[in-house]
């Protein structure tokens, strides 16, 4: 297996990313881009995509994954990006993996890594072949919700007390939004956008003629179990739910299993 | 500001990204940083603490390096048969090595977070390029204060009758009136036992002999750990470094560095002690290659 820096991007929103070649002298069977979940998800996840581009070299595919501007190793002001840019930015990555026409190529996002697939991947010019949606955000005052109960447990964790007394005695403060959440800033633009975004919808894509696997925790309805029948969308209920939002594993897999294993299966 | 990420080490399976530092092009850096991970936490550091700190850095002259030591972030496992402990070391040393061919400078300084302060103080001990480690959260011994004050935060949290309620099962498992707690302790990594602490104080006292700047710093998240400002003196008393070394709390910052203000004093307190601390101290030093390091 080899890995390789890409700097890539358009001259206002360089990116940094990670190729891993596939294992063997044979072309590569499949392609596959891997899209990050946003802040502390996407440190909590790390281990799943380099482990996600280790198992895929070893199965003969290629990888890329990448920090969109402004987040992880890539250049950019944190505060200042939204989800269309976000969005934008996966359409450069995958012009920069697809660009010589090789084989197919398959999207993996993650959080809300995988709501900006989904949208990328309708206006991409040549879509991906198959698009794996990973505990994707279904509702984004929901999601916005969970950042702010996710920073407290965070704080009141680290400082080993309850957060109306961390919160008392001066060391934290309410969390607000657009603000500091969770260990990163999150903009105006990006609420707004959180705000305002519709309830997840995988249909336009289907009609697009993209095939669909939609991972979701096992604690609720599936929200697509409307869909199941359709031949193109298969759902997944995530063996091994984690909650990426704390810095803590408290015994989950770092890596789950199931991940790769799905991936892999898109091949089929 | 151009950012550089490569690949480098020996065997090319380490990535690290390079940040010059802003200014005259062709100005000779005094020192430069060594970011890495904490834990498990890639390169970026916790909350991203590493990218900001590099930025920080670079406008005020300093280049950094941050990079994953093997098996973390974005860096392959070695072939090696070392220890972790050791092929971190080795690893750090690697990214010296090529962060001295990037910047031409053989002065450097480790921001250790956690697990990343075990590593930098074990360079330093091996690689005089090393001329100053920040130790975030790294050992700490418990003094009677620091017993006390444990004592006194775990009943303030949980209240008179649920510390009774504690207490009391603990009477009773201890009477073997109750079967005991059948919990398994959870498994200690290499990284998480303290030496025992004259083995520590040893390795200290060669540091600040060799004329390495130590800052130990601590949060103010752990009270059942290291609770007060007095602690560090204490658990210290009578160490001929002791007057040596800079030490600081950041009472209202968690391990993790998580929230906006708690990042301000973090990258505050570092870069003022590399203004009055680090580069007064290398200054005047001169540059050593890696073979002259040993």
């Amino acid at each position: 297996m080899t890995i390789s820096i890409r700097h890539f991007g358009h001259w206002d929103r360089p990116m940094v990313g990670v190729h891993v070649s596939a294992e063997g002298s044979a072309p590569p069977r499949a392609r596959f881009l891997l899209c990050r979940p946003l802040g502390q998800e996407a440190v909590r996840s790390a281990a799943v995509f380099r482990v996600a581009g280790e198992r895929l070299s070893r199965e003969g595919i290629e990888s890329l994954r990448f920090d969109y501007h402004g987040t992880g190793d890539s250049p950019g002001d944190e505060s200042a990006q939204s989800l269309d840019d976000w969005v934008q930015d996966i359409l450069t990555a995958h012009e920069l993996i697809a660009a010589d026409g090789g084989p197919p190529v398959h999207w993996f996002g993650m959080g809300l890594g995988a709501v900006a697939a989904l949208r990328a991947a309708l206006l991409a010019r040549h879509p991906p072949r198959h698009l794996i949606l990973w505990e994707p955000v279904f509702k984004g005052q929901d999601y916005l919700d969970a950042l702010i109960a996710g920073h407290k447990a965070e704080l009141s964790m680290m400082f080993a007390q309850p957060w109306e007394q961390i919160a008392g005695s001066g060391k934290v403060a309410e969390p607000t939004l657009p603000g500091d959440v969770l260990g990163f800033e999150l903009g105006e633009r990006l609420v707004a956008d959180l705000r305002a975004l519709p309830d997840l919808n995988v249909l336009p894509a289907l009609r697009r003629g993209l095939r669909i696997t939609c991972a979701v925790r096992g604690d609720q309805p599936h929200p697509f179990n409307g869909h199941a029948g359709l031949p193109t969308l298969t759902l997944h209920t995530v063996e091994h739910p984690t909650d990426w939002m704390s810095s803590q594993a408290m015994g989950t897999a770092i890596a789950p299993p199931d991940i790769p294993r799905v991936l892999l299966a898109t091949l089929d | 500001m151009q950012e550089q990420t490569r690949i480098v080490g020996a065997e090319g399976h380490l990535v690290a990204t390079f940040t010059p530092a802003q200014g005259a092009p062709g100005a000779v850096a005094p020192v430069v940083a060594v970011l890495s991970n904490s834990g498990v936490i890639p390169r970026g550091g916790p909350h991203r603490i590493n990218v900001l700190l590099a930025r920080e850095l670079a406008a005020m002259g300093i280049p950094s390096v941050r990079f994953d030591m093997s098996g973390l972030g974005d860096s392959q496992r070695s072939n090696s048969t070392r220890s972790v402990t050791d092929q971190w070391v080795a690893d750090t040393r690697e990214v010296m090595d090529a962060a001295q061919a990037q910047f031409g400078c053989g002065r450097f300084f480790m921001v250790g977070l956690c697990s990343g302060a075990i590593i930098g103080h074990l360079v330093a001990l091996e690689d005089q390029r090393m001329r100053a480690v920040l130790l975030w959260d790294m050992y700490a011994y418990p003094t009677l204060q620091s017993r006390l004050r444990k004592l006194a935060f775990k009943i303030g949290r949980a209240g008179l009758i649920g510390s009774a309620q504690k207490a009391g099962v603990m009477l009773l498992r201890k009477l073997r009136l109750m079967p005991p707690d059948d919990t398994p302790e959870k498994p200690k990594g290499e990284m998480s036992v303290s030496p025992p602490k004259a083995e520590f104080m040893g390795r200290v006292d060669r540091l600040t002999n060799q004329g390495v700047e130590l800052l130990f710093a601590y949060c103010g998240g752990q009270p059942e750990w290291f609770n007060h400002r007095g602690q560090f003196a204490a658990m210290f008393a009578g160490q001929p470094w002791l007057p040596k070394v800079a030490f600081e709390l950041l009472e209202t910052t968690d391990h993790l560095i998580t929230s906006g203000p708690a990042k301000r004093a973090f990258i505050d307190m570092t870069t003022g002690w590399v203004r009055e601390r680090v580069v007064p101290a290398v200054s005047d030093r001169p540059a050593l290659s890696s073979r002259q390091a040993n």
